[in-house]
């Protein structure tokens, strides 16, 4: 063999052998080393890196929200926040402090213990930390003034809501470990994916479990200041007597903001004087002062501290290029809930600022947090609170008084039982619009009942029942935004719209008179009725003592003309009408709050489209009803507003809007200027002349007696108006609180109207009362205090004009209740208000 | 005339021309690379606290000093002194590994370190009698092997396995697996040289290799789950990143963040602190000198084991007398199996047996023992006779 000539000793060959196995052995580990130290040097180099990076964020300010005139009525105030490390929360550090323990009594003894042993005798030492951290939550709760319940309630949220972050996070990486794994391969299937990465190999300890959390907000200075002397004391560890530990192990006390809305309680100053017929006991002139809370909360929304997988998902901490969003969702921070606090998210949130420390060279890197951007509001927050207190059961107007439930009831359809009429003195919500007309701005937004921001932001136990009879009175329905989110049926109020849209269509000449005959259909007389038919036993025709024309129609709010426009429009003509005009999930749609639905980020899912069948869905017979407003069509009272607002464009649709900054789109309906001013002088002519059904109000006394006074008082307003009782299927409600539940009558009442001066209309206001009954009677009579309301606030005098932008100074200006919330609105609300 | 006493004790054919220079020169290489890793591994960055030696570095710097003496001590006598004592030597640490298992025995003298009852605490110095039993078992199965004939035949093979299953079955219920492990290629290596033959040692690999799977039931909770965790990240590279695989996966990571030529001292305190290696001043210590010094300190490390091997190669090859060369051998052995799977361990090739560096990772023993090995070479190199006494390990393939 040649290798055995070579070298003859086999002691040699095998050394060699041995050797060159070993050479060869290690060629393995050296390749290796290479690839490590190569190819992959730089992912390991940044994945190493990573640790050497402590992160602190830096809080940012929510942005302001103002009104129209500057006045804010939103804004973050500075305070103190009391967090405690998550591990204190989660009684980790009792276990951590019961092992150093237990360890520090005998070491020796430690080494030898099994883990068995070890976990007994941290057990053993465990009680006294578990009683030093009773202890603390007690002392923490009574400080904080809260119940220790309630503060046991918010570190069961926090642990909820860091293993909500730590399962997403988690959930995250394994399908990024997945799809790295699975790149390339074929029909990943997503069982055998599952399998392929589990949780736990990719579980990795968040941030979030090794950092303190907010268990007090909003603490005032007092709290503040003790749990700060409280953070610094110490005393002696029970388990290791030579050291000392904290008093409040964890605590944190830490500079931070509350939102506060300082117009959110306002006492108003109305003139009883002007109240209508038996309300009015005071001379014109007679301040009274009303305190209403909750000023605007629908529209401006509030803070919720909960936070929700959406939010987290909406906006992660990494994008989709991986770049970190400083304006991510973190435990602990507050989201913007409903009215603009949910739709400018985004805008009044802010970036928060972000400290970066390198271990390795010490090296601080600050970006500075940005503050949120400021929205302001086309919303009057004095002028809001001013119609928010005419809804005062104290004022009466929205009362249910005797005069308000006719004495006689006409006859009913057959088949169709008459439930029970509100009780006298029932308190009635309902919903208020004042819209520019010039400029789409949505002056007033008013939704009866509102809540107060103390409410659904507080804390305390009796917050909570409070709030959550909001969410779960289905009588009051607090929590519906009702002038943007309440279907109702639009009654009378359409039909100087359908007037103007019929003449549009060529179904109606205008100049074309028809006769009220009392019931549409000659051979059905308990249907399709007139309302005059259904209550005198007469016709409009017999009453004016001629046949009417379109501008007659809407003063007398003729139904038999309706009828039979509806009927000429048919179902298509009248879907097309009302889809026009904004109506129905095909029309063209807004966002009040922000420019359109996908620029705002959580675009409020309360906002009701209205509902139109389409015409292959309805009837002729349908067709005829919606003529008059009833049948198959819901729409909101800014629907109404818009639509009234319309007509007094001449046909021009402006998009109403309740961001300053919110774009502005014109659409034209191309309605004829004869169409136009027939539907306007109709309406003129309901409230200004003898038999319009918005002229006068007539209440009718126990004795059998009337007053008749007109309805519109406001001097020197024009005003254009129609009433509307839209008729609404019988609600079931325990009003007394007895237990009992009862269904009730009650339609809902409505009035819309233009007002202006000098001929021309400046704004558009629509009021509905929910099962208020008469529209004339109940709705109309708190129009005409809206309108006193806006003479109060500067507005539909001489010197306003809507198109200018201009707004004068209150003449009776309203006042924050609360005088330290005056602190930023000295300017915005000048002179004398009613004290507190 | 007779030779002066010192000759006469010391063998009298002392030559200061011998390849085991290599040895010494890696091996001082190599503690002196292995107190600067303990030091960057056990110390604060320089941010966070003063820049000065740390206990653990001092405490090293004394264990080589006490290797080099002990060393010394070894290579005075010839080491023919040494086969005389290679029994008795051997009977001491298996009474000691004995003593180790005994229940009876107070915690005071046996005390258990993660879980293994591998030490005799002496007071001021703790000692592991296991590391001694590595000395022990080379030379008494070189004493064993020098002479015979009977292992070219299968039975043959029994008295060596034997004498290596005795020390290594006490180690392994110690349990301390990994240094069990190194009985086995020791064995191989020395009845290689020793001329067993290959069909016999490859029908013992084979039967071995079959038998393997056979033993995964047999080993503890822990070491299958550090099997499963290795059969895991092979699978993905991710896998029990924050359990099992939470040491190799992050020995990788610093080691492959070093790159090419490693970063700053400061750096790699920094990182080696921040990215909390588990064991980085003990077996995960070649991670941190990757991250020290890259590639070029990793293949730095393999270089100074490649002169220790190359001196120990050349010793073994000149020396002429059968002990002397299965003694090199048996430690060349060790060292290497126990290099080999370290290296493996760190870079994640392997799974994580708790086997220290030579001459690097931190510890008495073990640093003591390798320093006697070398020692013993040293001897061994020093004292080799120019030609055979009696023809060994010369057989017909």
């Amino acid at each position: 063999m040649r290798i055995e000539r070579i070298i003859p000793s086999m002691y040699q060959r095998r050394l060699l052998l041995l050797v060159g196995a070993m050479v060869l052995a290690m060629l393995a580990p050296a390749a290796w080393m290479m690839r490590l130290t190569i190819a992959r040097a730089d992912e390991f180099r940044a994945e190493a890196e990573k640790r050497l990076i402590t992160q602190e964020w830096l809080p940012t300010v929510r942005g302001q929200v103002l009104d129209r005139k500057g006045r804010v009525v939103a804004i973050d105030r500075p305070t103190f926040d009391v967090a405690v490390d998550y591990r204190v929360i989660t009684g980790e550090w009792a276990d951590e402090m019961a092992a150093k323990a237990a360890r520090g009594r005998s070491p020796a003894e430690w080494k030898t213990m099994s883990p068995e042993q070890r976990d007994a005798a941290i057990a053993r030492e465990r009680t006294v930390y578990d009683e030093h951290l009773e202890r603390m939550w007690s002392d923490l709760a009574r400080v904080a003034g809260i119940t220790r319940a309630e503060l046991d309630e918010r570190r069961a949220l926090v642990r909820g809501q860091v293993q909500l972050l730590a399962t997403t996070v988690t959930e995250r990486q394994r399908r990024e470990r997945e799809r790295a794994l699975t790149r390339g391969e074929e029909g990943p299937d997503d069982d055998w994916e599952s399998e392929r990465v589990r949780t736990t190999d990719v579980r990795r300890p968040i941030r979030e479990e090794s950092e303190a959390h907010v268990l007090v907000r909003d603490a005032s200075d007092a709290v503040g200041f003790e749990l700060s002397r409280a953070q610094r004391q110490s005393v002696q560890d029970p388990g290791r007597p030579t050291r000392s530990m904290p008093v409040m192990p964890g605590l944190k006390v830490i500079d931070s903001r509350r939102r506060e809305y300082p117009f959110d309680s306002m006492d108003v100053p109305l003139d009883v004087g002007l109240l209508p017929g038996t309300l009015r006991r005071e001379e014109p002139g007679t301040l009274r002062s009303f305190r209403v809370e909750g000023v605007a909360t629908h529209v401006l929304g509030w803070m919720r501290e909960r936070l929700f997988k959406e939010d987290i998902e909406r906006r992660p901490m990494r994008r989709s290029d991986g770049a970190i969003d400083l304006g991510h969702y973190r435990p602990g921070d507050s989201v913007g809930q409903g009215g603009i606090e949910q739709c400018a998210e985004d805008t009044l949130r802010g970036l928060r600022g972000v400290r970066t420390t390198h271990l390795d060279s010490g090296k601080v890197e600050t970006t500075d947090p940005v503050r949120g951007s400021d929205v302001r509001l086309t919303i009057d927050v004095a002028l809001q609170a001013r119609i928010q207190a005419l809804f005062s059961p104290q004022l009466g107007l929205t009362v249910v008084q005797p005069w308000h439930i006719p004495a006689v009831r006409p006859e009913e359809a057959p088949g169709r039982a008459r439930a029970k009429d509100l009780p006298v003195g029932t308190a009635l919500n309902g919903a208020v619009v004042v819209l520019d007309i010039h400029t789409g701005d949505i002056l007033s937004l008013v939704s009866v009942p509102s809540f107060s921001h103390d409410i659904v932001m507080g804390r305390g136990k009796d917050q909570e029942s409070r709030r959550s009879a909001i969410f779960k009175d289905a009588y009051e329905q607090a929590y519906i935004n009702r002038p943007i989110a309440k279907p109702y049926p639009p009654g009378s109020i359409v039909k100087p719209v359908v007037l103007a849209s019929a003449m549009a269509a060529g179904k109606y000449s205008g100049s074309e008179r028809l006769a009220c005959t009392g019931h549409f259909y000659s051979d059905r007389p308990l249907l399709y009725r007139c309302w005059i038919y259904k209550q005198n036993h007469t016709t409009h025709t017999d009453q004016l003592g001629h046949d009417l024309d379109g501008s007659d129609a809407v003063k007398v709010s003729c139904n038999i003309f309706f009828f039979e426009l509806g009927r000429r429009l048919g179902p298509e003509g009248i879907h097309d009408l009302f889809e026009r005009f904004g109506v129905g999930a095909g029309a063209e749609r807004w966002n009040i709050f922000g420019a359109n639905r996908s620029a705002s980020p959580t675009p409020l899912a309360e906002e009701y489209p209205g509902s139109i069948p389409a015409p292959d869905k309805a009837s002729s017979s349908e067709a005829v009803l919606m003529g008059i407003g009833q049948g198959p069509i819901l729409w909101t009272p800014l629907h109404a507003a818009d639509a009234y607002a319309t007509l007094a464009r001449a046909g021009v649709r402006l998009t109403p809007r309740l961001r300053a900054d919110g774009p502005q789109h014109r659409t034209d309906l191309h309605l004829p200027e004869r169409a136009v001013s027939q539907a306007l002088d109709g309406l003129h002519r309901c409230a200004n002349e003898d038999l319009g059904t918005t002229h006068t109000l007539s209440i009718e006394l126990a004795d059998g007696s009337k007053i008749r006074e007109p309805l519109f008082t406001a001097p020197g307003v024009d005003v254009w108006a129609k009433s509307g009782t839209a008729d609404a299927p019988p609600f079931i409600a325990d009003l007394d609180f007895r237990g009992e539940h009862d269904s009730f009558d009650g339609d809902h009442a409505w009035c819309v109207l233009l007002a202006g001066h000098s001929g021309v209309p400046t704004l558009a206001i629509a009021v509905v009362i929910d099962h208020g009954g008469s529209g004339g009677k109940v709705a109309g009579p708190v129009a005409n205090q809206v309108l006193h309301a806006l003479l109060a606030e500067g507005y539909l005098g001489e010197t306003h004009s809507g198109a200018a932008h201009r707004t004068a100074p209150s003449e009776r200006p309203v006042a924050a209740s609360n005088p330290a919330d005056t602190r930023n609105n000295t300017n915005a609300i000048a002179g004398a208000g009613v004290a507190p | 005339m007779k030779a002066p006493l010192w000759e006469r004790l010391t063998g009298g054919d002392t030559t200061t021309r011998h390849a085991a220079w290599l040895c010494l020169l890696g091996a001082v290489g190599l503690s002196m690379l292995g107190i600067y890793a303990i030091d960057i591994g056990s110390g604060e960055p320089p941010l966070h606290g003063p820049v000065t030696f740390t206990g653990q570095a001092l405490r090293q710097s004394v264990y080589v000093l006490v290797g080099i003496i002990a060393a010394v001590i070894v290579a005075l006598p010839h080491y023919r002194w040494v086969r005389w004592v290679a029994w008795p030597a051997m009977w001491g640490v298996l009474a000691l590994l004995v003593l180790l298992l005994l229940p009876f025995v107070p915690s005071t003298l046996v005390t258990p370190r993660n879980g293994a009852r591998a030490w005799i605490d002496l007071g001021p110095i703790e000692f592991q009698p296991s590391e001694v039993a590595k000395i022990a078992f080379v030379l008494v199965l070189a004493d064993y092997l020098r002479y015979r004939q009977n292992h070219r035949t299968l039975t043959g093979l029994l008295p060596p396995a034997i004498i290596a299953f005795v020390p290594a079955a006490l180690i392994t219920l110690q349990p301390d697996l990994g240094m069990a492990i190194l009985f086995v290629p020791a064995i191989f290596a020395m009845l290689l040289c020793a001329g067993a033959r290959l069909k016999h040692l490859s029908v013992v690999v084979i039967v071995a290799a079959l038998a393997a799977p056979a033993a995964y039931p047999l080993l503890k909770p822990h070491q299958r789950a550090r099997i499963d965790g290795l059969i895991g990240m092979i699978k993905d590279s991710r896998h029990g990143a924050d359990s099992i695989n939470y040491q190799a996966l992050t020995a990788q990571m610093l080691s492959g963040a070093g790159g090419l030529a490693g970063v700053s001292d400061a750096k790699a305190r920094a990182l080696v602190k921040f990215n909390r290696l588990p064991e980085r001043h003990n077996d995960m210590v070649l991670a941190v000198i990757l991250t020290r010094f890259g590639l070029i300190g990793g293949l730095g490390v393999l270089a100074l084991y490649g002169l220790w091997f190359f001196g120990a190669y050349v010793t073994a090859a000149l020396c002429k007398d059968a002990f002397g060369r299965l003694v090199v051998v048996g430690f060349m052995a060790i060292v290497f199996a126990q290099t080999f799977i370290n290296i493996g361990m760190v870079l994640g090739l392997l799974p994580i047996i708790g086997l220290t560096l030579p001459f690097v990772s931190y510890g008495g023993s073990s640093m003591v023992t390798m320093w006697a090995m070398t020692g013993l070479i040293f001897s061994i190199a020093m004292r080799r006779p120019t030609r055979l006494a009696r023809p060994t390990f010369e057989f017909d393939e």
